[in-house]
């Protein structure tokens, strides 16, 4: 199980570099079109064969790394602050604020997401520029992800009201930030840990769907997930099968995710 | 009532399905072009004409007045009309229900089945080089998107439920096992085989019940799953369902479809989930 850890970390580690070197590595840029050699095979000027517009895929996977890489983490860092934030207020303070953000999660955890998220994506204008799109799918991501977490805080915030460092704290005239910063949120860390690497797989997995509809980010900015828009002409996979790569990435770092975080089960 | 009653849990149900259901007529009030009509456009219209089709949709400007003339509406079966489509939303998703129910139904019966036996199969035969493979592929296919997946099975000729159970096969699989071990050692099924009784009688008494109520909890959230699985692959697989409906819709901005889809799947979930609480609250009183 080790060596299963050590080289799904490794794979991490590589695809990090991969994505952060994007702008030395690429031999091109994403945008860069070459007409004349457009939907060409792999060869040595194109490694992983170029688009119907004649870019060059590998290049375009190398930056699309970077977005996905990027974006899902700061997502999922997100999501789990929101978590954070709202079951800190609901287990510690309960009451009606624990009743009220009890009902927002049941609310939350019952929508179907992907759902919500093509309605909420349809809300905004389809021909987004490509930063704002990023900044609006992962931004989505992260305010539906936020309540399978929120409810874990806050069961385990309520389970700590009542811990005798808190209770003596209290006690000893703290304030309710101060008990909250010293005393609760540093024993919320391994929670919080947990919920951010479940989310960063399920986040990579989601932008991947809404990319592979049209509806994650925008062209000609690419990410692994608007890559994977060509399968919706799923007959060229046999003869080109090299399409496939950006599933081939996705899938490493998602299932070296898994093995790195303990082979942890997540719900998409 | 207390937290845990059925009552509470179906009360429950009901309040998060009417604050959805604001959520989406909210959604639908705040679209763009929202009350403006083709007719106001044309321009052989006097300002009265203009001011008196502006005065049809006044009433509707408070969310909270469309949401209850939304609300009226979806009882009587109207749910507005679609802007892609030109339909009426009713017709739309009645002519497509049925092809994404038989894919959800016969989705979910082949995950679990395949999850469970599986399951079963590696917990009863206790050995590594047994549990390592399903682990893998359950791995496998967790890892994947939905669309790649769609894409696999399309290529292999296999239909859109397939694709549904493989999404639904590796959510099942880890908790069915994890059960159906921790179900196998448990003391009374130990003394109950040392007494001699037969293996079937030993699962279907002794360890299903104990089973059961977990995976009834997860048989609730896997249905949300299989439904949200169900728009990429019907959008790849051109399967004319609720799911590339919503696709369609998406990418045409036609915001009374996807409320109303997205409203009907919520009570779907709601429903199961709330059968499955119900379940789970009623064994419980039983058991206590």
């Amino acid at each position: 199980m080790k060596a299963i850890r050590i080289v799904a970390v490794s794979i991490l580690s590589s695809g990090a570099v991969l994505s952060m070197g994007a702008g030395l590595l690429a031999p091109y840029n994403y945008a860069a079109q070459f007409r004349e050699h457009a939907n060409e095979p792999p060869s040595r000027k194109f490694l992983l064969g170029t688009d119907p517009l004649g870019r060059d895929r590998f290049s375009r996977l190398l930056y699309g790394s970077r977005v996905s890489l990027f974006c899902a983490p700061v997502a999922a860092l997100i999501a789990t602050a929101l978590s954070a934030g709202i079951g800190l207020v609901a287990g510690y303070f309960g009451g009606w604020a624990n009743e009220f953000a009890s009902g927002l999660t049941d609310l939350f955890l019952s929508l179907p997401w992907l759902f919500v998220l093509l309605t909420l994506r349809a809300l905004l204008p389809l021909n987004l520029s490509p930063w704002p799109s990023i900044a609006a799918t992962f931004l989505l991501l992260a305010a539906v992800g936020w309540a399978s977490g929120a409810r874990i805080v806050s069961a385990s915030v309520t389970s700590m009201r009542t811990a005798a460092a808190v209770l003596q704290a209290r006690a000893y005239g703290c304030s309710n930030g101060r008990v909250l910063r010293i005393h609760i949120l540093p024993n919320l860390k391994p929670v919080l840990s947990a919920q951010f690497w479940i989310l960063v797989p399920v986040f990579l997995l989601t932008e991947a769907n809404l990319g592979a509809l049209g509806l994650g980010v925008a062209e000609p900015m690419p990410s692994w997930g608007n890559m994977l828009a060509e399968l919706q002409n799923y007959q060229r996979v046999a003869e080109s099968p090299w399409i496939l790569a950006p599933a081939l990435f996705l899938f490493l770092v998602v299932a070296s995710l898994h093995f790195a975080v303990s082979g942890s089960t997540t719900w998409e | 009532m207390s937290k845990r009653s059925p009552a509470w849990i179906v009360c429950r149900g009901i309040g998060i399905l009417m604050l959805s259901g604001l959520a989406g007529a909210t959604l639908v009030r705040l679209a763009p072009g929202f009350g403006i009509e083709e007719q106001a456009l044309d321009a052989r219209l006097s300002a009265q004409t203009r001011s008196a089709l502006e005065r049809r949709h006044a009433g509707e400007r408070n969310p909270l007045v469309f949401y209850a003339h939304f609300l009226a509406g979806l009882f009587h079966g109207d749910a507005g009309r679609s802007v892609v489509f030109g339909q009426p939303v009713r017709n739309l998703i009645r002519d497509r229900a049925g092809t994404t129910i038989v894919a959800v139904g016969a989705g979910l019966a082949v995950g679990w089945c395949a999850a469970v036996l599986l399951g079963l199969a590696v917990a009863l035969s206790r050995n590594a080089t047994a549990t390592l493979p399903a682990f893998a592929l359950s791995g496998s296919l967790l890892s994947m998107p939905s669309a790649v997946l769609a894409t696999v099975c399309l290529l292999l000729g296999l239909t859109p439920a397939i694709a549904i159970a493989a999404v639904v096969f590796p959510r099942v699989f880890p908790h069915a096992y994890e059960q159906l071990r921790t179900g196998l050692a448990a003391p009374h099924v130990l003394m109950g085989r040392a007494g001699g009784i037969s293996g079937t009688r030993l699962l279907i008494f002794y360890v299903g019940p104990s089973i059961l109520m977990p995976l009834v909890a997860l048989a609730g959230v896997s249905v949300t799953l299989a439904f949200g699985a169900s728009i990429p692959i019907e959008a790849l697989a051109d399967s004319p369902g609720i799911g590339q409906l919503a696709w369609r819709a998406a990418l045409g901005r036609d915001l009374p479809v996807l409320v109303t889809v997205t409203l009907l799947l919520t009570v779907v979930t709601v429903l199961a989930n709330t059968i499955a609480d119900v379940a789970m609250a009623r064994a419980g009183s039983h058991s206590s």
